[in-house]
């Protein structure tokens, strides 16, 4: 007997979506290595340049730890997330797998895809990660394959079946 | 036209066409940059230990910084590429279940990519470039994406051919990678 689909749709991702969703994707798997990296080093240098009296730390040394810690941290905290945007709004424009319409009929064990650049049906056992956010359901499939799922094209029935469906995987 | 062939690629040639993609335009792509960083403990630690009066006290400052320079060092030309590696080992189990064996189908106007579960078409416009090393193909689409053609797998009667062909067809975006560095 022909199992029945978990739940079926057509995507047209908006550039404002996909950029968000990079966006949001990068901040989740960014560690916070550079801000604590960077907070420590302008603490040691405003500490140092405060403390110069007792440290005898010149003021080149105290200036250049703190700058570089300011630096380090405005290079994380805006300038990536601004190149990353600024990326994938680019890709969205160049890749047709993003900007091009995409039918997605997922089922318990697989999902059969038809995208601008891909056509099959693969098993969900080979998904490796999927994440959920206000607006959008992303799987991931290693690097081979993310399927992206705005909310707002799914009623709350579906998006709930199939988070059922991901879960038990 | 480039005959068709059937590409079957191992572990190691999955991960080795990773690690040079991350270098040309994904994780590991500016080198420079990661320079710069370790530069600019190195130039505090120098800083520190030229300008500071006390003599106990200069020489730990500064060896914070040449343990930072190290550090950074070690993170970035050892790390990184060691993590990519192990998750290109997993990503490589993804791709054979989903990928694996690849029929190339060279078209005219750009190649198809078929498996047991997938099928794919790139244009030749969307592929950036063709990264040759001694064994493999890459073929390094938009983005960090990219699949691969070990040159094992080209049929031995027509693979000169086959190769000439593809230099041809990537001679604007073709380039060749003899050694892997980190």
């Amino acid at each position: 007997m022909e199992q029945r689909p978990v739940c079926q749709c057509s995507v047209l991702l908006t550039k404002e979506e996909f950029t968000a969703f990079r966006e949001e994707n990068w901040r989740a798997e960014h560690s916070l290595a550079a801000l604590i990296g960077g907070g420590a080093l302008l603490l040691l240098g405003a500490g140092g340049w405060l403390a110069s009296g007792q440290l005898a730390l010149s003021p080149l040394l105290t200036g250049s730890m703190a700058a570089l810690g300011l630096l380090w941290i405005a290079q994380d905290r805006i300038l990536r997330p601004l190149l990353v945007r600024s990326r994938a709004a680019a890709a969205f424009d160049r890749q047709p797998e993003w900007s091009g319409s995409a039918q997605y009929v997922f089922y318990p064990d697989r999902v059969q895809l038809r995208t601008a650049r891909e056509t099959g049906e693969i098993p969900l056992s080979a998904l490796t990660a999927w994440r959920e956010s206000k607006t959008m359901l992303a799987l991931f499939f290693g690097r081979e394959l993310t399927v992206l799922l705005p909310r707002r094209l799914l009623t709350p029935q579906e998006q709930n079946d199939l988070i059922e469906v991901l879960r038990a995987l | 036209m480039v005959p068709d062939c059937t590409a079957d690629c191992t572990r190691e040639e999955y991960v080795r066409a990773r690690l040079i993609t991350a270098r040309c335009s994904g994780e590991m792509q500016s080198p420079w940059i990661s320079a710069a960083w370790i530069a600019a403990a190195l130039l505090l630690g120098m800083l520190s230990l030229s300008e500071i009066g006390q003599p106990g006290y200069r020489a730990a400052v500064a060896a914070v910084f040449f343990a930072a320079a190290a550090c950074l060092a070690g993170l970035f030309f050892w790390w990184i590429p060691v993590r990519l590696r192990n998750r290109a080992r997993q990503e490589f189990e993804t791709f054979r279940q989903l990928r694996l064996p690849m029929r190339f189908r060279f078209r005219e106007d750009g190649v198809e990519t078929t498996s047991a579960l997938l099928s794919c078409f790139d244009s030749y416009a969307r592929i950036r470039e063709l990264i040759e090393t001694p064994e493999l193909l890459i073929f390094r689409r938009d983005g960090a994406g990219f699949f691969l053609l070990p040159k094992r797998c080209l049929p031995p009667d027509t693979a000169q051919q086959s190769l000439r062909l593809l230099r041809e067809e990537f001679a604007r975006h073709r380039r060749t990678m003899k050694t892997w560095i980190f």
